[in-house]
């Protein structure tokens, strides 16, 4: 599938003082799995929402599935499936009267999936919503989201407050409709590892503005760690560009460096530095260097 | 697939238990409050306004508030749904709950009344003289005769608004109890403007806020009114459409926006404001009114006093058996210098001419004119009866049939009587130049006069060559230029609205059935098996003053008039207001303007820019606004009226005889002369500048 999914331009949003989407520059290419992480608090929430036109930005322009979210409402709503962090449904509907319910704003409904995917998370549709387990209520909510087969599936910390094995299994579970179906996936959360796991890229905010954005294998390749080996009484780092973190006292240091290059290299041999080794990093020490304010050279 | 059924199926799950809960607790209400008759008039009414008002409340503070709470609104809203189908869908199914709970409470009343009284009807209450005046038709006359259907309409029509204020409340907050508060204050709100409106607005104003929001059915029939005329149903139809439409289209507004602070923030503090203002306008009214002007002097008679009239420093009192003279040349110290007692006698009405007072009354077995003396103020006497007619008897002192006094003035040496006998009203002129004995000179009949016996407010004014009364709801102009050759200028109805068939023809059947001659004779059944105290509102009528002065409530028609700057003053019982007519061409009276009055008086007199009218038993002074409104000043009373008032009020037909309460007054430049729970009240007048 070509094109662009979710597309944004200067995207803002305030809530009074406080600035939670500052000038968001995002791009989800059609038919990937994108990670969009940041710390809680970041802004992801609030993003997923002016997607979904739950609420109005400020600033700024957003195109998902090549429509407007305050435009073309509706239309975009019939074509995209989502899972709001809470996953909060009626909690005195039964399973099957909540399929029923849901089922009735969609002229796509697949009765057959949504019933498949029941039975498969081995739901039973006679038991009242809130009688479900946390990791059975996101089941639930997930296949929901599937049932009128939606183009883009939007969701929003799906496993938070899931145990690791309802998480995984909850993963997995999406992995397995992704590689079926190839639609697009855009995932919010801050458990970077389980993203790592089923995303094909990575989107990351930090205080309402996006720090990093890329394929899995680039957010990680724009992280370094850095071994050096500093002169005696030389411990001066400071005016590397991207520098997070120090690490290590006495002569051998271990530098975190966001986007290492020539330049980064040249300016630690210029205060005396030797480069011992360049190492990569996980995505989770990405996420982190990324997230991190600059340290300035201070250890 | 239908978006429409499933949101109704879901609304419909939710709120089910809710409104079998409130109907059930409404139905008990209902209960509790027409269980016992007594209580019917207020309980019912009071009841039912608070079913209304906490049943829009519990409905609407749930309709998104209670989805935003549990945070299901977005489960809701990411679906592909419009968002007006979302908030119509809640609005409708709330808008059902109330209805089926104002269904259940009035289905409980009527079901009680039923079982308590029977079903009965207009015309089987009157038949068996259940019937009163001072309200018109008894509350489950009233109830049975508009029926279930029309009855919750009206309701439902009202609260809906209030509903609707909810229903937007419910979407700007995230929380049902926030909604619901702040939909209290929003009402609140709005009782403030609706009383700012009320004092402050001009009449037009006044006038409509009282056709769209009011709901009674104590007094006038005025909810009888309503739910007959169509045109006022209409109206009062489209207010509420209109009103839920603004508050349902914000609510459709803002349904995906945030909870909104600032709204709740916003009636809070108009909220607040409104109380302050409500406050001040309490204080300001009891500056005007809590502590009424005493009279700088006073005179207590031993007899009940009937009336009053004023001649040289000298004030002439009319008591049910004697006439009496006082000096009142010093105002603080009035004095009685003479009087005349005239045992077997009662005595009526009061009219002073050259040294002469002619009196109405009943003597023994007749009723007629008598003529006192009054060339020696100390020793008045009394020096002719002129008897008209014969009293019919009956079978009890109370049920007899007398003439009734309708119009009684003095002009120009002429005095002229109305009095209404059968299905007349005769205007009589007696010559009173040079006898002592009036000499009867002409009597007009007027025709079609049985509407009168809805009044009791009768009056009669005569200024220049005219006479101007009321009959039903006409507006009758006698010309009195010629006293040998009465005649009728003018009769119009003076009617604020189009006829109501359904209301007028209500009005039909009780006239009709009220002057059936099967009807009297149940009255009188009644009366003897009652051992002659039984009640019934055709006293007035057949029966002796007394009772009439205890029922000062008028049905529908118009009421007491007062006359002055080319202008006569006539009270319209529906609505409540003081019609405004133009009589510069008495041939044509012209109805000019209109005065919105919520508690019309028993008597008005208005001078140059001040109305002086008869509260209770308190004399109220108005001053003419801007608008041509009058708005109230000062209070002129006597200590301890209250406890007088209440008495009266707790008056019942066995005691009805030991009361009269035929309060007047007469504004006299400076000072004002009043007779007041039999005491002559002399007061200054706060609008002598006037």
């Amino acid at each position: 599938m070509n094109g662009t999914a979710i597309a944004t331009e200067g995207l803002t949003h305030r809530f009074g003082r406080l600035t939670a989407v500052d000038d968001l520059h995002l791009e989800v290419p059609a038919g990937t799995v994108c990670g969009f992480l940041g710390r809680n608090g970041a802004g992801k929430t609030t993003t997923i929402q002016i997607l979904m036109n739950l609420l109005r930005p400020t600033a700024g322009t957003i195109e998902v599935l090549g429509l407007n979210p305050a435009a073309d409402s509706l239309a975009l709503r019939r074509q995209v499936g989502y899972v709001a962090e809470n996953r909060v449904m009626y909690s005195w509907m039964k399973v099957r009267e909540l399929v029923w319910f849901t089922g009735q704003f969609y002229e796509t409904w697949n009765q057959d999936r949504v019933d498949g995917l029941i039975s498969r998370f081995g739901l039973d549709p006679e038991q009242k919503v809130k009688h479900l387990s946390r990791g059975m209520n996101a089941q639930l909510a997930l296949a929901l989201a599937l049932g009128h087969e939606p183009r883009l599936l939007i969701l929003d910390e799906p496993a938070s407050g899931l145990d690791v094995v309802v998480r995984r299994d909850f993963l997995e579970s999406i992995i397995g409709l992704i590689q079926e179906e190839g639609r697009t996936v855009f995932l919010s959360s801050h458990l970077v590892h389980e993203v790592e796991r089923v995303a094909d890229r990575v989107a990351i905010i930090d205080n309402g503005r996006l720090v990093a954005d890329g394929t899995v294998d680039e957010v990680k390749g724009s992280v370094k760690r850095v071994v050096v080996r500093m002169p005696d009484g030389a411990d001066d780092l400071s005016g590397i560009e991207g520098l997070r973190q120090v690490q290590g006292e006495g002569p051998r240091r271990l530098l975190t460096v966001v986007g290492y290059g020539e330049a980064q290299a040249a300016r630690i041999r210029a205060q005396g530095g030797h480069i011992e080794d360049v190492m990569d990093v996980g995505l989770e020490e990405a996420f982190v260097a990324h997230v991190r304010p600059d340290s300035g050279g201070q250890p | 697939m239908n978006t429409t059924l499933a949101l109704f199926w879901k609304e419909g799950r939710e709120a089910a238990y809710k409104i079998a809960a409130c109907a059930g607790l409404a139905m008990i209400v209902a209960l509790i409050s027409a269980g016992k008759e007594e209580y019917h008039d207020t309980g019912i009414q009071i009841f039912g306004h608070l079913v209304g008002l906490f049943g829009a409340v519990l409905f609407g503070m749930d309709a998104v508030a209670r989805e935003r709470n549990r945070m299901t609104l977005s489960y809701l809203l990411c679906r592909p749904v419009e968002s007006w189908k979302i908030i119509i869908v809640k609005f409708a199914v709330g808008a059902t709950g109330l209805l089926l709970v104002l269904a259940a409470y009035w289905g409980a009343v009527f079901i009680e009344i039923a079982r308590s009284e029977g079903w009965v009807s207009l015309q089987s209450q009157i038949r068996y003289a259940d019937f009163s005046v001072r309200t018109f038709i008894p509350v489950a006359g009233i109830l049975s005769e508009i029926g279930y259907i029309r009855v919750l309409s009206l309701w439902f029509l009202v609260y809906l608004i209030p509903y609707g204020v909810s229903v937007l409340a419910s979407t700007l907050a995230d929380h049902p109890y926030k909604a619901a508060m702040t939909s209290l204050m929003a009402v609140w709100v709005a009782f403030v403007l609706f009383l700012l409106c009320w004092t402050l607005a001009p009449p037009i104003t006044k006038f409509y806020f009282r056709l769209l929001f009011s709901l009674k059915i104590m007094t006038d029939a005025e909810i009888v009114r309503q739910a007959f005329d169509t045109s006022l149903l209409l109206i009062r139809t489209g207010a509420t459409a209109v009103l839920t439409g603004c508050t349902l289209l914000w609510a459709c507004k803002t349904l995906r926006t945030r909870s909104d602070q600032r709204f709740q923030w916003t009636v809070v503090t108009l909220a607040i404001i409104g109380t302050i203002v409500v406050i001040g306008l309490n204080i300001d009214r009891s500056r005007n009114w809590r502590t009424p002007i005493a009279p700088v002097g006073s005179q207590k008679y031993d007899l009940n006093m009937v009336d009053l009239a004023l001649k040289d420093g000298l004030a002439v009192v009319l008591l049910e058996q004697g006439l009496s003279v006082a000096d009142v040349t010093d105002q603080e110290a009035p004095v009685e210098i003479g009087r005349v007692e005239t045992d077997g006698c009662r005595l009526e009405r009061l009219a002073l001419s050259g040294a002469r007072a002619y009196v109405w009354g009943e003597v023994r077995d007749s009723v007629g004119v008598m003529t006192f003396d009054l060339s020696q103020p100390d020793r008045p006497r009394l020096q002719m009866k002129s008897l008209m007619y014969p009293v019919e008897k009956g079978p009890t002192a109370w049920l007899r049939r007398i003439p009734r006094l309708v119009g009684w003035g003095i002009w120009k040496n002429h005095l002229y009587v109305g009095l209404i006998r059968d299905e007349f009203l005769e205007m009589h002129s007696f010559d009173v130049r040079n006898t002592a004995s009036p000499r009867r000179i002409q009597e007009l009949r007027i025709e079609q006069t049985t509407e009168h016996l809805w009044n009791n407010g009768w009056e009669m004014r005569i200024v220049d060559s005219h006479a101007f009364m009321v009959l039903g709801h006409d507006f009758v102009v006698l010309d009195l230029s010629d006293p040998g050759r009465l005649q009728v200028l003018c009769r119009t109805p003076v009617r604020r609205f189009g006829r109501s068939k359904n209301y007028e023809k209500l009005v039909d059947e009780v006239h009709g059935i009220v002057n059936s001659s099967s009807y009297k004779e149940l009255l009188a059944q009644q009366a003897k098996k009652a051992d002659g105290n039984s009640g019934s509102p055709y006293f007035p009528m057949l029966g002796s003053r007394e009772f009439r002065s205890s029922n000062f409530e008028a049905p529908p028609g118009l009421g007491p008039l007062a006359v002055g700057n080319e202008r006569v003053y006539v009270e319209r019982h529906l609505p409540r207001e003081i019609a405004v007519l133009d009589i510069s061409d008495p041939r044509n009276p012209l109805e000019v303007d209109y005065i919105p009055w919520t508690h019309l008086p028993r008597r008005m007199t208005v001078v140059g820019a001040s109305a002086y009218a008869l509260h209770g038993g308190d004399i109220k002074t108005y001053a003419k606004t801007s608008y041509g409104t009058f708005s109230s000043r000062k209070k002129l009373g006597l200590e301890g009226y209250d406890a007088y008032l209440r008495g009266l009020e707790m008056v019942n037909l066995e005691t009805a005889a030991n009361h009269v309460a035929r309060d007047r007054f007469i504004v006299n430049g400076d000072h004002i002369y009043a007779i007041l729970n039999n005491n002559l009240a002399i007061f200054e007048n706060p609008r002598k500048v006037e």
